[in-house]
């Protein structure tokens, strides 16, 4: 094996190394950045599956027999009766939703108790033993009871054994306030009869497999009546938050990945150039082309094989560390990653050597020995372009798999070519103007121009590389604040926590009395009628869902119906037109998605079922409506004169601090029948979720920096000789040490603003494309950009290539030559 | 040993094209040495390149023993370099990242001789180097490099060995040393020496000495 021999005394030589780094930089990353958004995403499912109880729930309003469910190994059940009742204590009297749990229960999370009311809270993860029940304070209040008094329900008492604070499955569905038992004591209250109205919970939890499979055999078998969510449809905002973050973490390693190939295709070229020399005089020594390539492809091998386990190995103890911080500040214990990351890390370096590296080294058995006699370097390296043809095709291909979206790729990869072709170009006509510029300034910066500017095409390139590092930094920037700002927005402080329903037009006043005695902020009272949509056209709704698939089950049920003067302030209107405040057409407006899905445009005529009486409306416009928002939102409005004349509830939500949260219990013995919805425990853990997705996405911007730094160091590294040598030639000159400093770091500096300038441009284009078509989010341009672009620009590359450059003053120039020979 | 029928070697120069070889006839026998001296860029060097089989000629023959090198394709002509030849340059052209050592075991590794460590060092000691053998190139004077490439030239036993200005980059006294050992070892092991040079001292110790002017061969000074 003499190509391992000839590289292991290369490796001395020191330049190869740069190549190794840039291979185990690739497969690092894929690596660590896989690991760790596995690890990650694995452990921000757990914790919203804490917040859902379990990781797939099925609702359903009738017990379901236990032979029913599909049989999947691996699969863990727990269920609960939610139903509301009357709770008792001596005199006093208060409607509690009460949920009788199994013991079972929770599978996932746990539930918050304290031992006295407002005292200390503690975790538990099992459910009141039988004959105990854990009700919320304000139950406690209602009756004024303490824990270890007796709590009457129907037939049976219940000695009060905690204060429940809160509970997995989260009581938003219920009435408020509630209350925990175990379901053996159910039969004993008979509280449960028939006609009553009682929702039955089941939890699944296993591994992802199991639960997804479980899912697949589960839903043909559901009835209209069913209902099943796992984490990304019970929480939609998780969801997208979470998938949102998964793209981000995508990205951000594709970005990664980005950076190392070019750092490999720098890397690779310039020991290509060394070994120019070496492989002419193999071939004056009698070495055939075969007999080359098997040489250098020995040497590539061994780097592959080198270079992958070091990048394992740095990719791991990247992940590793980022994940020992994340866990401490995050208190989420992350699960082992899969063999996964691995073998893409892995994958990754090897097609990185072959399409960035083999080409050039391979083309070395071109090499005409004549060159020992005259020197005409570049023979092997080939046209740029193709090298950057086939790199790029395989950065495509890696990017593309590394994502699996395809849009996602394409947009990176358009964006980053459109990129390098506009600054290469911006960039030499601005490195020919500031020479201009340099000559009519001091002899350094005349040093320094001139230089830049006889260097016209290397130095573009190499803005075009540095334009597009900084570029990258930029994009992961802009995209991480206004993930974060989107975020922000979706729940700002004072959002909607609470919903009131059910209040009755003679409530009314009364219930707005109340609201703004305790200073609360309502966002206006909806009057709700619950109807059924039976005809679209004149053709059964049932025949029209059940044409297109299973939404059977979500339109075959009342809906709520809701009429005002003027549309939601949130919401979009799409299509058609908002209706005159004196409109005596019977009209509605149909929110979008809906629309769609049953087929219904504009103009068509649905007709609806409310108890024993009908009525008809024409669509006459479409909106789009923000779900997540916490305030009451509708799928129908109509004028107020069509539904009027029907009997209406209303329906609000309201921020209440926690602190004044026992205002409610004042509330709910005013007004017994309206139910309050509590959302604000929900709105708090979905808080904490974001907040560690935020944490992720900080991670990994500065991993990818540091990636990008590694990138800058090698391009200049990869430049250096040839301003090594000029400089060493001006030492002997008698230059001096100032103003050959001076002239390189004002040199470097330039390239750095050229470099931030056009980066932070392309980082605007790249960003708004990805924002718009990839995360579904409004173009939001962040100027802070074009501020930190440049400045970075000059600091990093500055410094960097000061740094670099510093050789050339430290030794003599006669060494400095000598090397560089 | 060396033959060459009408070697013309023409360079496209934009539109042009420089007629640097217009005919080239010389014959070297086994054992003799040869020197081709001229003025700079009259195309000694891509002379001795056609010569060596590094370069082809516009048209014209060229043999190397009995191997007609100009109808030979480049793997076919690495080959007979590698039985054959050997060189010394005169910008040394070690690899930087070899010591001398490995430097002079290079070609005995790639011809698979297997005491290549055992021949190299033989060698080095006998050019003088044997305290220097770990050294780098870069630690070696210029005089010291040029030993180690002949060393690297000899090691590999060639019949031929050309020399392209091997003393061209030393000082006086040590470029004469250095060719003082050139022809020792050409003495010592029969080889066929080609010598490129501007130096007419040391184009004279060779038996033949011819001077390139205009593309052609014109003999300088019969053997001395």
């Amino acid at each position: 094996m003499l190509g391992i021999k000839l590289l292991a005394r290369d490796w001395r030589g020191g330049d190869l190394i740069i190549l190794l780094m840039a291979t185990a930089l690739a497969v690092a990353i894929v690596t660590g950045i896989g690991m760790f958004a596995e690890r990650l995403g694995n452990a921000i499912v757990a914790q919203s599956s804490q917040l859902l109880g379990a990781d797939l729930i099925m609702e359903s309003p009738r017990p379901v027999e236990t032979q029913w469910w599909p049989q999947i190994d691996g699969i863990d059940q727990s269920y609960a009766v939610s139903f509301a009742t009357m709770l008792s204590a001596g005199d006093g009297f208060q409607i509690a939703s009460l949920r009788a749990v199994d013991s079972a229960y929770p599978l996932r999370g746990n539930i918050k108790i304290s031992r006295q009311l407002f005292g200390d809270v503690e975790e538990t993860n099992g459910g009141p033993q039988v004959g105990n029940i854990w009700a919320d304070s304000r139950v406690l209040q209602a009756l004024g009871v303490e824990v270890g008094d007796s709590l009457e329900i129907g037939d049976t008492s219940l000695r009060i054994d905690a204060v429940l604070v809160s509970e997995p499955g989260g009581n938003n569905t219920g009435f408020a306030p509630g209350a925990l038992m175990h379901k053996d004591d159910l039969a004993a209250a008979r509280v449960i009869l028939p006609g009553s109205r009682v929702r039955y919970y089941y939890y699944f939890t296993g591994e992802t497999e199991s639960v997804a499979a479980f899912q697949q055999a589960l839903t043909p078998k559901l009835l209209p009546e069913h209902r099943i969510y796992g984490v990304k449809e019970g929480r939609p905002r998780v969801a997208g938050a979470i998938d949102k973050a998964e793209s981000y973490l995508m990205l951000g390693g594709t970005l990664g990945l980005v950076l190392a190939g070019a750092a490999i295709a720098i890397a690779a070229r310039r020991y290509t150039l060394e070994q120019e020399g070496v492989v002419a005089v193999l071939k004056t020594l009698g070495t055939s082309s075969n007999r080359i390539v098997a040489l250098y492809s020995q040497q590539l091998a061994g780097i592959a094989l080198l270079s992958v386990g070091v990048g394992w190995g740095v990719g791991w103890f990247l992940q590793w560390s980022i994940a020992q911080v994340v866990s401490q500040v995050m208190l989420v214990e992350l699960a082992a990653a899969s063999f996964r990351p691995l073998v893409a890390g892995g994958v990754t370096g090897l097609v990185c050597l072959a399409a960035f590296a083999a080409p050039p080294l391979l083309g070395l058995r071109k090499i005409s020995p004549v060159i020992v006699l005259r020197r005409e370097a570049g023979q092997a390296v080939g046209s740029v372009i193709n090298a950057w043809l086939i790199g790029g095709t395989a950065l495509f291909g890696l990017m593309v798999w590394y994502t699996s979206d395809l849009l996602l790729a394409g947009l990176v990869f358009a964006g980053l070519l459109l990129t390098a072709i506009l600054v290469g170009a911006c960039a030499w006509l601005l490195l020919r103007t500031t020479h201009w510029a340099g000559m009519q300034a001091g002899s350094v910066w005349r040093l320094a121009t001139a230089s830049l500017r006889r260097r016209a095409l290397e130095n573009s390139i190499q803005v075009v590389i540095f334009s597009i590092t900084l570029m990258l930094f930029l994009v992961l920037v802009i995209l991480r604040s206004s993930l974060l700002q989107d975020w922000q927005e979706q729940l700002p402080e004072g959002t909607p926590n609470h919903f009131l329903v059910n209040v009755s037009p003679a409530q009314m006043p009364e219930v707005k009395g109340w609201l703004s005695e305790n200073a609360l902020e309502d966002e206006g009272l909806y009057p709700m009628v619950r109807a059924r949509m039976t005809h679209v056209n004149g053709e059964l709704v049932k025949q029209r869902v059940s044409k297109d698939g299973d939404d059977t089950a979500s339109m075959d049920r009342e809906i709520n119906l809701t009429w005002a003067a003027a549309m939601p302030s949130d919401n979009i209107l799409l299509e058609g037109e908002w209706w005159q405040a004196n409109t005596v057409r019977d009209e509605v407006s149909l929110e979008s998605t809906l629309a769609l899905r049953l087929g219904i445009v504009l103009g068509d005529s649905l007709r609806f079922q409310l108890a024993d009486q009908s009525f008809e409306a024409q669509v006459s416009s479409l909106r789009e409506v923000d779900w997540e928002r916490m305030r009451p939102n509708f799928y129908m409005i109509f004028p107020a004169h069509v539904l009027e004349s029907y009997p209406a509830t209303y329906i609000t939500s309201f921020y209440l601090p926690t602190e004044n949260k026992s205002l409610l219990v004042d509330f709910v013995r005013r007004f017994p029948t309206v139910t309050v919805f509590e959302v604000d425990a929900i709105i708090a853990q979905v808080r904490i979720i974001v907040a560690q997705v935020s944490m992720a996405i900080e991670a990994v911007l500065w991993l990818v920096i540091a990636c990008g730094g590694l990138v800058l160091m090698a391009t200049i590294r990869a430049s250096l000789s040839e301003r090594l040598r000029e400089s060493a030639i001006l030492r002997t000159l008698g230059a001096q040490t100032r103003l050959i400093m001076g002239g390189l770091a004002i040199e470097f500096i330039l390239l750095g603003l050229v470099a931030g300038v056009l980066g932070a441009a392309g980082a605007e284009l790249v960003g708004a494309l990805v924002q718009i078509y990839s995360f579904d989010m409004e173009y939001s341009p962040q100027p802070i950009v074009w501020l930190l672009g440049p400045v970075a620009g000059m600091v990093l590359i500055g410094g960097l290539g000061v740094l670099a450059s510093r050789k050339v003053v430290r030794q003599p120039p006669l060494l400095v030559l000598r090397e560089l020979e | 040993m060396i033959r060459t029928d009408k070697v013309v070697k023409h360079i496209p120069a934009g539109d042009d094209v420089v007629r640097i070889l217009n005919g080239v006839e010389l014959t070297i026998a086994e054992s003799e040495s040869a020197a081709i001296t001229g003025a700079s860029g009259s195309g000694k060097s891509t002379l001795l390149g056609i010569l060596a089989g590094l370069d082809t000629p516009s048209s014209g023959q060229v043999w190397l023993g009995d191997n007609e090198i100009t109808c030979l394709n480049e793997d076919q002509r690495a080959k007979v370099r590698s039985d054959l030849v050997g060189f010394v340059f005169q910008s040394f052209q070690l690899l930087p990242a070899l010591t001398a050592l490995e430097n002079v075991m290079l070609p005995l590794e790639l011809k698979g001789v297997s005491k290549a460590r055992q021949i190299a060092s033989e060698y080095l000691r006998r050019v003088g180097l044997a305290e220097r053998l770990s050294h780098y190139p870069r630690q070696l004077s210029g005089g010291e490099q040029q030993r180690v490439a002949v060393a690297r030239a000899f090691a590999s036993r060639p019949r031929i060995l050309f020399a392209d200005e091997p003393t061209g980059n030393l000082d006086l006294k040590t470029g004469s040393q250095v060719a003082d050992l050139l022809f020792e070892l050409n003495a010592e092991f029969g080889t066929t020496l080609v010598l490129v040079t501007h130096d007419v001292d040391l184009a004279g110790r060779c038996a033949k000495h011819w001077q390139l002017e205009d593309g052609l061969l014109t003999c300088a000074e019969a053997e001395v």
